[in-house]
């Protein structure tokens, strides 16, 4: 049997389980697909478990996570957990559970994939004991596993203080935070702060934050190049450049953190139009306010979209499912800008403060600026000098320097190595990212096995 | 800056680059503009198959210049190391077709045996394998239990086709030929002594013009006023992660890639341009490829992807000089990495107006024309 909805929604974070809700209580068909076990999302990573998680969330985020979930529950939408989506296509999309795939169709599908870390190669990031500053978050939310001190944090971003916080609370030792956000940030960003105090509560919490991280003691090092991960087959040292010094620090682990990125697998895949922003440099898919992307049928939502966080991420949801509910024609017109009328203003109070915060976390001049022989591609074990030697060879499109050095041929298909490999080409070739064009990415997005696809249940 | 060249060639895929690393090994002067990549294309998504063996029965020369073409990959691939610097990694590997039960083992046999016979004295190299020499022959594979043999092959191989592409690319450029990427052919205009290229970079002279740009010498032969009989056939292939060395020789559909992935597919759709990718279609790929070895069921597939192949509407090459004009050719094949070695070997001269060989003599355009 075919299994037919009005919407579905990829994603269960807080864009997509609003979303998700708004529609259903709008009165439509809404099923939502969604890889973990529990709904949340990473932000709100096992919120309504039993888990220890909830300890790292304030008693206010805690309870509008909480919030998200039962609204959810509520709302009647059809709930796929531990879901994996392999193939999204303008009317449908193969999913997996259990080692089983099938079809899925829906007149319109919403994809709320949230947001990832802008993965930046450097010496020694394969190293064991390097990893994201925002996996080692999860891991300690969803798991309890707590990385192992002594830890460098390093990179440019408001996760960095919220990680060593967390680092603070479970008394795990920090031998140094690396700052390496440009000074010339800081102006460029406070020309944006006019507009970012329509949300002082956000500032303040920002403020807090840093404020905390100061007081946790660990030693700050600012404007630091050149981080090198040391270590043979295991991390043991993290050495850098400071005030034009080289120094290293002891470590067991090694938490970076560039910023954060829209995934945008699904919606290249989907050939939807692609936007590049060039403060945060990343691409993003056109959407209007509602969310409705250059495809008809699809919408995308949340974090997914542009890295706004969460607040904006619930409101966007939100906006969405009564446009979705306008268009199937189960909310009338009147009825609908009632509904938009408050999230719009919600959501333009959480737009607000990110001009500042984008341009003061913006990513570095220098950010890819990497030596030859750092490893780009990790699947396929490619190099930043493989790639640069492409290039001189004519290769000028990153689909093209695909074939000839194997970098994003690999299973992630280019979600590590993509943003290196398409700002390396542009600087070698002294051009803009959005002219050397973006890797094709093809179904599945997620490995799905050969048994699967044979068992796969068609319509013949 | 206006280019100037002996020969421009237009399509810098496999033909286009194999032609153009033969009139460069000539010193001859070579010019391959090719436009903006896109992936589809027929020379970025094949399997690199140099396949000889059970095709193109009642067309005797077609079969002499596939095998003709595989006995030369053994140098090119040394010569192509040397001028180029890159391994096109080239396996004399076999060929191996399974056949699942009596049936399609009796029609593979007497297909065999017609070419056989059509061969007359010369001889026709495949054979016939039963399951049990099939299962001596690759000997870590446990077929499953509908195989009933297969047809063998000594003289088909394999190559990395994009390591082909580069390398032919490559070679011609250390040869003194010249590679104009990323550039997209506009116009084409017949001067006094030769033809007038506009491109969106520039114009380009050339005193002979050779149209290899695949289906795209449907678009630029229109310049002429002729159309090339050559559709794209849709191909879907499917690619696993990688396994350990127990497929020295490629399963007609099931390919062993050097670095250990799996490309499984062998659809052929007549769909036009269409490359969406259909799952349903790989849905019996996937149970054909398992009947024949169950193992493959527990691999991952890592990345699924569907290209157009340029085929002549009898599935044979065309080679030929486009209709009142001495100096412009045009050059398709379906089989362009099969028959890379040969088309090296044999084709610049007839670009430089020589009379192309006996074998190749019957592809001509005008082979359409009279049906």
């Amino acid at each position: 049997m075919q299994e037919q909805y009005d919407v579905l929604v990829i994603g269960a974070g807080p864009a997509g389980l609003s979303a998700a809700s708004t529609a259903a209580e709008n009165g439509l068909d809404v099923i939502l697909l969604d890889e973990q076990d529990s709904p949340g999302g990473q932000i709100y990573r096992s919120v309504s478990g039993k888990k220890s998680y909830s300890r790292f969330l304030s008693k206010e985020d805690r309870n509008d996570g909480l919030n998200l979930v039962d609204r959810f529950t509520k709302s009647g939408a059809v709930y796929l957990p531990k879901t994996t989506v392999w193939d999204v296509s303008h009317d449908g999309v193969l999913c997996s559970s259990d080692g089983e795939s099938r079809e899925i169709k829906a007149q319109y599908i919403m994809v709320a994939t949230g947001a990832m870390e802008r993965p930046v190669p450097f010496k020694g990031w394969t190293t064991p004991g390097v990893m994201s500053a925002g996996s080692a978050d999860l891991l300690y939310k969803s798991s309890g596993i707590v990385p192992h001190g002594p830890v460098v944090l390093a990179g440019n971003g408001p996760l960095i203080p919220l990680v060593a916080n967390h680092l603070n609370e479970l008394g795990v030792e920090i031998a140094g935070i690396l700052n390496t956000s440009p000074f010339q940030n800081k102006p460029k960003s406070m020309l944006r702060i006019p507009l970012a105090i329509a949300d002082i509560p956000f500032l303040f919490k920002g403020l807090k934050m840093m404020g905390a991280m100061f007081l946790g003691g660990a030693k700050q090092y600012h404007n630091v190049t050149e981080i090198e991960a040391k270590g043979n087959g295991q991390l043991n040292q993290v050495s850098f450049v400071h005030r034009g010094q080289h120094k290293t620090l002891n470590a067991a682990t090694l938490l970076v953190h560039e910023g954060m990125l829209p995934r945008t697998h699904i919606t290249r895949m989907l050939n939807l139009e692609h936007k590049w922003d060039r403060v945060q440099r990343y691409w993003y898919a056109k959407t209007d306010t509602f969310g409705r992307s250059s495809n008809n049928a699809i919408y995308v939502v949340g974090d997914g979209q542009k890295v706004h966080g969460v607040n904006a991420a619930t409101a966007k949801g939100e906006l969405a499912g009564i446009d979705v509910a306008r268009r199937l024609n189960v909310l009338c017109e009147s009825a609908a800008q009632l509904q938009i009328a408050p999230v719009k203003r919600r959501l333009y109070k959480a737009l607000a403060p990110r001009g500042f915060v984008d341009a003061f976390f913006a990513p570095r001049k220098n950010l890819f600026t990497m030596v030859d022989e750092v490893v780009v591609c990790r699947c396929e074990g490619v190099t930043a000098g493989d790639i640069r030697q492409a290039i001189k060879e004519g290769c000028h499109d990153v689909n093209e320097i695909k074939l000839r050095t194997r970098c994003g041929m690999g299973p992630c298909q280019g979600r590590m190595c993509g943003s290196a490999l398409a700002e390396i080409t542009a600087a070698t070739l002294q051009t803009e990212v959005p002219n050397v064009g973006a890797l094709h990415i093809r179904p599945p997005i997620r490995p799905v096995t050969v048994r699967e696809l044979r068992d796969f249940p068609s319509a013949t | 800056m206006r280019q100037n060249f002996d020969v421009l060639i237009v399509g810098g895929g496999v033909t286009g680059a194999a032609v153009g690393y033969g009139l460069a090994k000539k010193g001859i002067s070579v010019g391959v503009v090719d436009a903006t990549p896109s992936v589809d294309r027929a020379s970025r998504s094949n399997m690199g198959l140099i396949w000889c063996q059970s095709k193109a029965l009642g067309n005797r020369n077609y079969v002499e210049w596939c095998f003709s073409s595989s006995k030369l990959f053994k140098s090119l691939a040394s010569e192509l190391k040397k001028t180029s610097g890159i391994d096109i990694e080239y396996t004399e590997s076999g060929g191996l077709i399974p056949c699942l039960g009596e049936e399609e083992f009796t029609k593979r046999s007497d297909y065999l045996d017609a070419l056989r016979k059509e061969a007359g004295e010369k001889g026709y190299p495949g054979t016939m394998l039963t399951r049990d020499e099939l299962q001596a022959k690759l000997p870590n594979i446990t077929f499953g239990t509908n195989v009933t043999g297969a047809t063998w092959c000594a003289e088909d191989g394999l190559v990395e086709p994009l390591k082909l592409m580069f390398a032919l690319r490559h070679g011609m450029e250390h040869l003194g030929g010249t590679l104009i990427p990323n550039t997209n052919v506009i116009d084409i205009a017949k001067t006094e002594s030769g033809y007038l290229i506009t491109t969106d970079d520039g114009e380009i002279e050339c005193t002979r013009l050779v149209l290899a740009a695949g289906l795209g010498n449907r678009q630029l032969a229109g310049k002429f006023n002729v159309t090339v009989p050559v559709v794209p056939n849709k191909g879907q292939v499917f690619l696993t992660e990688r396994v350990p060395d127990i497929l020295p020789s490629p399963l007609l559909g099931i390919t062993r890639t050097r670095g250990g992935t799996i490309m499984i597919g062998f659809e052929h759709e007549y769909v036009g341009t269409d490359t969406s990718l259909h799952t349903e279609k790989f849905c019996h790929v996937a149970k054909w490829a398992t009947d024949i070895w169950p193992a493959l069921a527990d691999l991952r597939i890592i990345r699924t992807w569907s290209c157009l192949r340029v085929w002549p509407k009898d599935g044979f090459p065309i080679y030929d000089k486009i209709p009142g004009h001495e100096n412009a050719f045009i050059l398709n094949a379906h089989s362009a990495v099969t028959l890379a070695a040969v088309h090296i070997a044999e084709l610049p001269d007839f670009i430089m107006g020589k009379e192309i060989c006996k074998t190749a003599a019957d592809f001509t355009l005008s082979r359409f024309d009279e049906k």
